[in-house]
């Protein structure tokens, strides 16, 4: 297609034996934020490098604004702004000397304190790197990353390790990379991360693309539906409950049940009605959203991210 | 500005700021300095002392005898020796001759009360800690002896003869050594930051830019070289302020540092590329450096140490360096500081060049 901007066949990637990117394909199109989203391992570091010509292919074509990865290397990287996995940059400079180095290095740079008003930095501007949060560390990285106003920014795993506040002043940044036209191709671990920012997800694991698709796509063909949830009920009103509806399951004194896809209202009336007539006293009715994190158990059978916080 | 001088005024920037870093650049040398100044200056440990004894007399024979029963001194018969050229080739750092008529001269000073007397030679190399403890042995023995035999008249007079500059003591010996040590610091410097950078990703950063790991190499070795100057100011500032040492800056100096910093930059890449980890490429440099920096000829003369360890300082670049240093600077042996400029000028080129080529900032 015309817009796309990012155009991958068959790619892999070998480290002797192991088959670290196991013959992927995939497109990005002009202005939008994808999301490589997968668990530690899963190849997501070793696919961004690849594309930003820091890494050799194994095999495969990866098509980069027009321009051949194998060939165009050096014009690819005027027009690419990275933001590497565990980027620290330099302790002892300012914000405005950190974003200086980096736009020095190319012959042609935006203005710095533009950059720095872009990602409200503005306020700290002066204060060494060393001497800021975690969060403000990585928009630092982020501004970094845009000093030659490319076309395409990498962000590998922007905020991992940063804690909840810190991570939605990432999400303001990226927002604000998209608003000024770029397109943004992001890896998470964080499937909350990927739900809120992107626009269009590959669900990476060992290697592969199991999935692919807008989040809402996604969780529609691979959530499992949603789950209509009542709790705190009398047990006269369960077993009235279930006769009505046998896809609903016990759990203590609530019921749960699988909505089927696209006909969840009909279960939900039926419910109602039975508790309405009945006068039954229960505490609450709701229907829960299957989430990204179901996404990912419902393909692999594992957990997103281990051991959970 | 180029990206070159972009990241030297940087580089020096952060390095200003970080007070800590800047405090020991400044003073770890003078601490060496002094430390190593007052624990060796004042220590006599065995010294080789060659002799000739021309005169073959028995007075000849009690005045060694008397030399050998202080214990000071390891006496070492040299009859049959070019005793002058070993000492200009630095293999010793002294000798002492007794004129033939040693004898004679003496029985005729006491009869006549002539107080010319009875002369031993000592000839020795000034940049030699030792020479001094055996110059000055020689002469309490002689005097010892001029009691015994006549109470207080001179029979016997030591004459020293320097064969190099004069008044060189133990600190203008170890100034040099201090400042080879200050230019070995290259290779700590090369490793920390190429280690540091890896781990930070700022190389993996800057390989996506039009920068190239050529171009970086070319800034850092600027900024380590303009370092390593600074750390050099504060020994040299102490020897000529406190101690009197007026070390020659001159071409061959200049170059040596230059070209040492080259040399241990260079290493500090290598290293720094094949280390799995930074943990293990610090903790490598550090073994390697620690034992280097007290045996090549830096604290104490290389011909002064145990046959074994005088090996390993063959080896040692750094003892090319120091020898380098002290010749150009101190003793003025110029021949002596150009062989060395020439081997570490080599080894320079050699190991930078082999650092450019392994060094690479990109992931496989
Ligand atoms: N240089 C390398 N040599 C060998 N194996 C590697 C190398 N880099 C990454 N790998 C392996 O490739 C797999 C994918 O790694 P990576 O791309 O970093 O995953 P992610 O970024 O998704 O966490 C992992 O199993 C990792 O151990
Ligand atoms: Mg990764």
């Amino acid at each position: 297609m015309e817009d796309d901007v990012i155009k991958v066949k068959s790619l892999v990637k070998k480290y002797g034996n192991f088959t670290a990117v196991d013959n992927i394909s995939f497109n990005i199109k002009k202005g939008e934020i994808f999301a490589f989203l997968g668990p530690n391992g899963a190849g997501k570091t070793t696919t961004v490098e690849m594309l930003e010509c820091l890494r050799r292919a194994t095999s495969g074509s990866v098509d980069v604004l027009g321009f051949d990865i194998k060939k165009d290397d050096f014009k690819i990287k005027q027009r690419i702004g990275v933001l590497p996995q565990d980027f620290s940059a330099f302790e002892w400079l300012t914000v405005y000397e950190n974003i200086d180095y980096f736009a020095q290095m190319y012959p042609k740079h935006r203005d710095v304190d533009i950059i720095i008003k872009t990602l409200d930095l503005k306020d700290k501007r002066d204060i060494l790197f060393r001497d800021l949060s975690g969060g403000l560390k990585q928009r630092v990285g982020v501004a970094i990353s845009l000093v030659n106003d490319p076309d395409m920014v990498f962000l590998d795993e922007p905020s991992t390790g940063l804690d909840p506040k810190a991570r939605r002043d990432v999400w303001d940044a990226i927002k604000e990379l998209k608003k000024e036209g770029k397109t943004v191709f992001l890896t998470t671990h964080y499937m909350d991360e990927a739900y809120h920012l992107a626009d269009q997800i590959c669900v990476l694991h060992k290697g592969q693309i199991i999935a692919e698709g807008t989040p809402e796509d996604l969780i529609n063909r691979y959530g499992g539906g949603n789950t209509l949830i009542i709790r705190g009920c009398s047990q006269e009103a369960r077993d009235e409950l279930i006769n009505a509806i046998p896809d609903f399951k016990n759990e203590g004194s609530s019921l749960m049940a699988r909505l089927p896809e696209g006909d969840g209202v009909t279960s939900i009336s039926v419910a109602a009605s039975i508790i309405n007539e009945g006068n039954f006293a229960c505490e609450e009715i709701y229907v829960k959203k299957s989430t990204l994190e179901d996404v990912f158990l419902n393909l692999t059978g594992e957990k997103l991210v281990q051991g959970g916080k | 500005m180029s990206a070159i001088t972009v990241d030297i005024k940087y580089t020096l920037i952060s390095f200003f700021r970080n007070k800590r870093v800047v405090f020991w650049t400044l003073f770890f040398p003078i601490i060496l300095f002094l430390l190593f100044g007052f624990i060796f200056g004042s220590q006599s440990d065995s010294i080789n002392l060659y002799y000739q004894d021309n005169d073959g007399s028995q007075v000849s024979g009690a005045f060694i005898q008397a030399l050998n029963t202080t214990g000071a001194v390891e006496l070492k018969n040299g009859s049959g020796m070019d005793l002058a050229q070993m000492l200009r080739d630095g293999k010793i750092s002294a000798y002492m001759e007794i004129p033939s008529g040693f004898e004679k001269n003496m029985a005729l000073a006491k009869l006549q009360g002539n107080s010319s007397g009875a002369g031993i030679q000592i000839y020795y190399d000034k940049s030699k800690s030792t020479s001094m403890a055996a110059i000055s042995i020689v002469e309490q023995v002689a005097s010892g002896f001029n009691m015994k035999t006549s109470g207080t008249k001179e029979l016997i007079t030591v004459n020293a003869n320097d064969v190099a500059t004069p008044g060189m003591n133990y600190f203008d010996f170890l100034l040099p050594g201090i400042l080879a040590i200050c230019i070995m610091s290259a290779i700590n410097m090369a490793v920390a930051v190429i280690t540091h950078y890896r781990d930070t990703g700022v190389f993996r950063k800057l390989s996506t830019t039009p920068f190239s790991s050529l171009k970086w190499i070319a800034a850092r070795i600027v900024a380590w070289t303009l370092v390593v100057v600074i750390s050099l100011i504060m020994p040299l500032l102490l020897s000529w302020l406190a101690f009197g040492t007026h070390p020659n800056i001159n071409l061959i100096s200049v170059l040596l540092i230059v070209a040492g910093t080259a040399m241990f930059a260079g290493l500090g890449i290598i290293f720094a590329n094949y280390a799995k980890d930074s943990e293990s490429a610090v903790t490598a440099v550090m073994a390697i450096t620690f034992p280097l920096m007290f045996i090549s000829g830096t604290f104490i003369p290389v011909e002064n140490m145990p046959w074994f360890l005088q090996y390993i300082a063959n080896v040692s670049p750094l003892t090319y360096l120091s020898n380098g240093l002290r010749s150009s600077m101190i003793t003025g042996n110029y021949g002596d500081a150009v062989m060395n400029l020439v081997i570490v000028g080599g080894l320079g080129i050699i190991l930078f060049c082999v650092g450019v080529t392994v060094f690479n900032w990109k992931e496989d």
